[in-house]
């Protein structure tokens, strides 16, 4: 599984965003691959899932991942859903 | 625990901006005061809102501004700003801001803990309050130096 976080500027939110994802799918025992970037460098072709919010997810390059957004970033458990959801549909 | 990340100079209660630039402004001004970041610093988050819209505004009245490493940080470190009252942003799904936190990271990719310990006050709700409820930024230092709860 490779995931890919995005955001402005690729050292706070989307880094945040990283530090979740690990978490959650280290939590649920789901091996993968998070990687962050900034809108301005992120190539989402190779990864499965994009981890973004409504603002990046319109400016994303078109891609092949599934794009999740997420915009309250202390909404854990919100996010655990979403992300669990989506990689139940790549498995 | 956020003391680590700032100083007392880098630290203000119940401003009373009306208008995001002027917040991101003092966000950044709080951030030259403590050291860790130059005036240059503050123009690119004011120019990254101006480009990419409030998508820093990271939960429900949580401001996070920040800009890229080489736009002029000069050390991992953070401000932190209360309003007196909310502004908007702009940014629908998290609503008008309260609490602003600026940071800065110069990208070597040893900010993480510093990261992980925002991520550690910002996700509870009571510390939140505490750090909004302070009316004097004596008050709000001594309440960012509170030991996050497990």
């Amino acid at each position: 599984m490779r995931i890919l976080t995005v955001c402005g500027a690729g050292v706070g939110t989307s880094l945040m965003e990283k530090m979740f994802a690990e978490q959650i799918l280290t939590a649920a025992g789901i091996p993968a691959v998070v990687d962050n970037a900034d809108i301005g460098s992120a190539t989402p072709n190779g990864y499965d899932v994009v981890l973004t919010t409504s603002l990046f997810a319109d400016l994303l390059p078109a891609t092949t991942a599934q794009v999740i957004i997420h915009d309250n970033l202390m909404d854990q458990a919100g996010l655990r859903e979403k992300l669990l959801a989506a990689v139940a549909k790549e498995a | 625990m956020l003391t680590p990340y700032t100083t007392f100079n880098a630290v203000m209660a119940q401003a009373t901006f009306t208008t995001p630039q002027a917040v991101i402004t003092q966000t950044g001004r709080l951030l030259e005061r403590g050291g860790y970041a130059s005036a240059a610093y503050t123009e690119a988050m004011r120019a990254s809102f101006a480009l990419n819209g409030a998508y820093f505004v990271i939960a429900p009245g949580i401001a996070l501004p920040h800009a890229r490493p080489e736009a002029g940080a000069l050390a991992n470190g953070l401000s932190v700003l209360t309003l007196a009252h909310p502004v908007d942003f702009g940014n629908r799904a998290n609503g008008p801001v309260r609490l602003v936190i600026g940071l800065s990271a110069t990208g070597a990719g040893d900010h993480l803990a510093m990261l992980q310990a925002v991520v550690a006050t910002l996700g509870d709700r009571w510390r939140v309050r505490q750090l909004l409820d302070c009316t004097t930024s004596a008050d709000l230092f001594q309440a960012l130096q509170v030991t996050d709860r497990p």
